[in-house]
């Protein structure tokens, strides 16, 4: 289709290098950037960024693999009451943004929250006669990360789990193993590969986040590049914090990449049979039942109702400003979402119709803006669209007319510009997952059949292409919803979303006012959640 | 009666070459075929014979040479009627079906123009015609590959192409369905007087279906004709090997009519061949007769039970290896020696 059109190909490559241009600039000003902190400075913020950053990653890692392994397993290879309804509960946390569990939480569990207030109407103790965890810390920031994150490795896991062939199982009983040792020496490395990928997300999750360690007061890399550009106004010094993190990234990515197709190597299913689950009745039954629902209880349930509880009864944050507020962030969001959809289909149609290594090349380094954290692509994207103001301003002002003002960077452009560089890849794949499954022999059995190029899209592209373009539409509208620090950086004056004022209303200690805005961005971002459980339940119905 | 209209397609192709990009991947390639006859593509996988099927629907370019079809011109390195206005209907490996219509919406996908009722007409017609009446309303995610590869089928001949391609439309199937099928397939196209042009790797599926054969190799047609002669009268060494079984035994030319090799004197004509020359004489297992009168002995290597008879590995005595069909009943050891005498009809010399 479309074969000698070249202005679509000229498209694609501007629009690529559109996406890159944050990364580049960043890079860029690491290199040849001026900073004025000076090496020592950097030196001593670096080593800080780098130990609490691994910390924080072992952490996430430990705790996830904690809740997501014995959860996998247990719900795909065994059968136990509440298996059926825990099996999709479990990844529910997804739809809850870090930051928002962790005021939850810092609610819950401060000094004034519920839990201490009952423990010392219980005991009879005051305030200091007894030690409490301190959530707001880096182990608290672990465990927050940890609830809302380990839904990806369970995705994983549990995939990699069903996948496996009772054939590999059987032989391994047959060789003499019990059914619990062919678990850990069969099923669980199997699953290895599968199980690291998700992990490589997991971690450069953790990575990105901003509002959890912010509210916590943890100095990492996402905290230290806001510092370094906010608090010293230090360019170059920003430019190569996020360059260190750009590092840990790209070796993440290599990790997740690799994990994937080692994955692929791995499913060794020949036969539709699946394994007979294993029946735990009684005390094992309720043990497997206890593990599965701690996960969802923490990190789903447990906030959800003190949300709700907040939001219904406490807060008189239900006003004007909150409908305003919601309309603000839906928009936004809808707008994002259509255009990032828009280049997606653009990026993905050029890939097939054009498969030369250029534009696959080009397409693939696109992709890598859902792995760089918000705040760098938001600080990569003010630099160049400053710079561009400056320049229209001058030259309006050189003509003798009165300043514009910011017409990029103080505007949605850079909103928009940075949401697309950021959810481009997670919509690439949806749209490209639509696209790739109608095979070029159906666009040339339609051809054969006397329809053009456009009866071709019509006819075929288009109806088989809907429902992946809705799920890449409404995936993009949660994830622009959920998003924090490239919206808190880069909003126009005045603009406010509910993400950011949550943020705001929750960094002021009016926890119970931010629940409101809290509670309905999970409430929206559930609806991806159940519509990825329905599609993986379905059976695949094309061949 | 015919469903098709009696239609005088007449396919030709002139010195046909084809490239991607500067590599050029098929040579030269002549061919013509008739109307309402059933020509193959055979070849091993790489032979450019699959790209050359691509050409002839419109969706691979020219580098050279033209394809008209009925007398009109659709390929030349100048120009390319698309795809889509050629009237060339075809059905393809992996079956390609559009998964979002149903069996009657397939079908009628290329009957746009038609009149409503025409088109529920001509769909019903076809569906009877691949045995799959009743299906109208089901999708194909529901049917089994073979019903598939039979919708497949209907949907392309629906329109009334003038030219029905199709590439390698059995090697998706199992055996057993292939063998059930090939004969299927091959008698609806008669019955309906079509002019198909079929892409195969495999001879038997070729010997079933086909009026005529194009072996193929490196990008070249190395034979064009019947079955009968591509296995009888090979053109060349390729052809003679790559179809059936054989061997080729080095010989001398003694004269006009004898060839001496490690079996003997072979007698039948040499014309072309100098006397003296180095040939090299293609003998097939069927044209070696086990006989224990024969002075000419041999040992068994290797043997094989076919069930209707053995296929026995002789080395003769000066290291040539030859096959040899016997009766099912002649079971020998290996490492015995057998009589064997050759019995040929014509002599297949090559250079």
């Amino acid at each position: 289709m479309f074969k000698h059109i070249n202005w679509f190909n000229s498209a694609t490559v501007i629009v690529a290098l559109f996406l890159l241009l944050p990364v580049m600039v960043m890079l860029y000003q690491a290199i040849l950037g001026d900073s004025e902190l000076g090496l020592h400075m950097l030196r001593v913020l670096l080593a800080e960024y780098v130990s609490n950053s691994l910390l924080l990653l072992l952490g996430v890692a430990v705790g996830v693999l904690m809740l997501a392994l014995p959860a996998a397993w247990l719900t795909s290879m065994c059968r136990f009451p509440g298996q059926t309804w825990l099996a999709w509960a479990l990844l529910l946390p997804m739809a809850m943004p870090a930051y928002i569990i962790a005021y939850t939480y810092t609610g819950i569990l401060d000094f004034a929250g519920p839990v201490q207030s009952f423990i010392r109407d219980w005991t009879g103790l005051g305030y200091g006669d007894y030690w409490f965890p301190e959530v707001r810390s880096l182990g608290g920031a672990v465990v927050m990360l940890s609830l809302v994150l380990y839904p990806y490795v369970y995705l994983m896991a549990r995939a990699a789990f069903a996948q496996q062939s009772v054939t590999s199982l059987e032989v391994g009983r047959s060789l003499g193993y019990s059914q619990w040792q062919a678990l850990f020496f069969l099923a669980m490395p199997m699953a290895r590969p599968a199980i690291a990928a998700g992990l490589a997300l997991v971690m450069m999750e953790t990575l990105a986040d901003y509002g959890t360690v912010q509210y916590f007061g943890v100095s990492v890399f996402t905290t230290g590049i806001f510092r370094a550009f906010y608090g010293y106004g230090d360019t170059a010094a920003t430019a190569q914090l996020a360059t260190v993190l750009l590092v840990f990234v790209v070796a993440l990515l290599a990790m997740e990449r690799l994990s994937r197709r080692r994955a692929k190597y791995h499913s060794v299913a020949t036969t539709d049979k699946r394994a007979e689950p294993i029946e735990l009745t009684a005390g094992k039954g309720w043990l497997a039942f206890v593990l599965c629902l701690i996960p969802f209880a923490l990190g789903f349930l447990i906030p959800v109702l003190q949300l709700t509880y907040w939001a219904v009864f406490e807060s008189n944050e239900w006003n004007w400003d909150f409908f305003s507020l919601a309309w603000n962030s839906f928009y936004l969001a809808c707008l994002a979402a259509l255009l990032v959809v828009a280049l997606a289909l653009l990026l993905a149609y050029a890939r097939r119709i054009e498969p030369g290594q250029p534009v696959k090349g080009v397409v693939a380094m696109a992709g890598f803006g859902y792995a760089m954290p918000g705040t760098i692509i938001a600080i990569g994207v003010l630099l160049p669209l400053a710079w561009m103001d400056q320049q229209i301003i001058s030259w309006i002002q050189g003509l003798g007319w009165s300043s514009p003002g910011l017409l990029l960077s103080g505007s949605l452009v850079a909103l928009l510009f940075a949401y697309s560089v950021r959810f481009i890849a997670v919509a690439l794949s949806s749209v490209r997952a639509g696209l790739d499954s109608i095979k070029p022999s159906v666009d040339y059995a339609g051809r054969s059949l006397g329809h053009g190029p456009w009866g071709l899209l019509r006819r075929i592209h288009v109806p088989m292409m809907r429902s992946t373009v809705l799920t890449a539409l409404l995936i993009v509208f949660v994830d622009v919803l959920k998003e924090l620090p490239a919206t808190l950086i880069l909003r126009p004056f005045n603009f406010n979303t509910l993400a950011v004022r949550a943020y705001e209303l929750a960094a002021d200690e009016r926890l119970v006012d931010a629940a409101p805005a809290s509670i309905t961005i999970v409430m929206v971002a559930l609806i991806p959640v159940l519509v990825l459980h329905r599609a993986m339940n379905k059976r695949p119905k094309q061949n | 009666m015919s469903i098709l209209a009696q239609q005088s397609a007449h396919l030709q192709l002139r010195d046909v070459c084809l490239a991607y990009g500067h590599q050029q991947v098929v040579h030269h390639v002549d061919l013509d075929l008739n109307n309402q006859e059933i020509a193959c593509l055979l070849g091993p996988s790489g032979c450019g014979k699959s790209t050359l099927l691509r050409a002839v629907a419109g969706f691979q370019p020219l580098a050279n040479g033209t394809i008209s079809l009925d007398g009109k011109l659709l390929s030349s390195d100048q120009q390319v009627v698309p795809p889509e206005a050629r009237q060339v209907g075809m059905v393809f490996q992996d079956v390609a079906l559009f998964p979002h219509l149903s069996i009657a919406d397939n079908v009628a996908f290329g009957l746009q123009n038609w009149k409503r009722r025409e088109r529920k007409a001509r769909v019903q017609q076809l569906l009877a015609l691949v045995d799959l009446a009743g299906y109208e309303q089901r999708y194909p995610h529901e049917l089994s590959g073979g019903q598939q590869q039979r919708i497949a089928l209907a949907r392309a001949m629906a329109p009334k192409p003038q030219l029905l391609l199709m590439d390698e439309p059995f090697s998706g199937l199992d055996a057993m369905l292939r063998e059930e099928l090939v004969p299927e397939v091959a008698t609806v196209l008669k019955q309906e007087g079509i002019t198909a042009l079929l892409v195969t790797h495999d001879q038997n599926e070729a010997f079933a279906m086909a009026d005529l054969i194009a072996v193929m190799r490196h990008g070249s047609v190395e034979q064009w004709n019947t079955a009968y002669n591509i296995y009888h009268r090979p053109a060349t060494a390729f052809v003679a090997d790559f179809i059936g079984e054989g061997d080729f035994l080095v010989g001398t030319v003694v004269d006009a009519q004898q060839v001496e090799t490690a079996v003997g004197l072979l007698r039948g004509p040499c014309d072309g061949y100098a006397v003296d020359s180095q040939v090299q004489v293609f003998i097939r297992p069927d044209d070696v007769l086990h006989d224990d009168a024969s002075s000419l002995q041999g040992r068994i290597v290797s043997k094989r039970f076919r069930g209707t008879h053995f296929l026995y590995r002789v080395e003769m005595s000066g290291g040539q290896q030859l096959s040899c069909f016997t009766d099912s009943h002649h079971d020998h050891q290996i490492g015995e020696n057998i009589g064997i005498k050759l019995n040929l009809d014509h002599l297949l010399l090559f250079g």
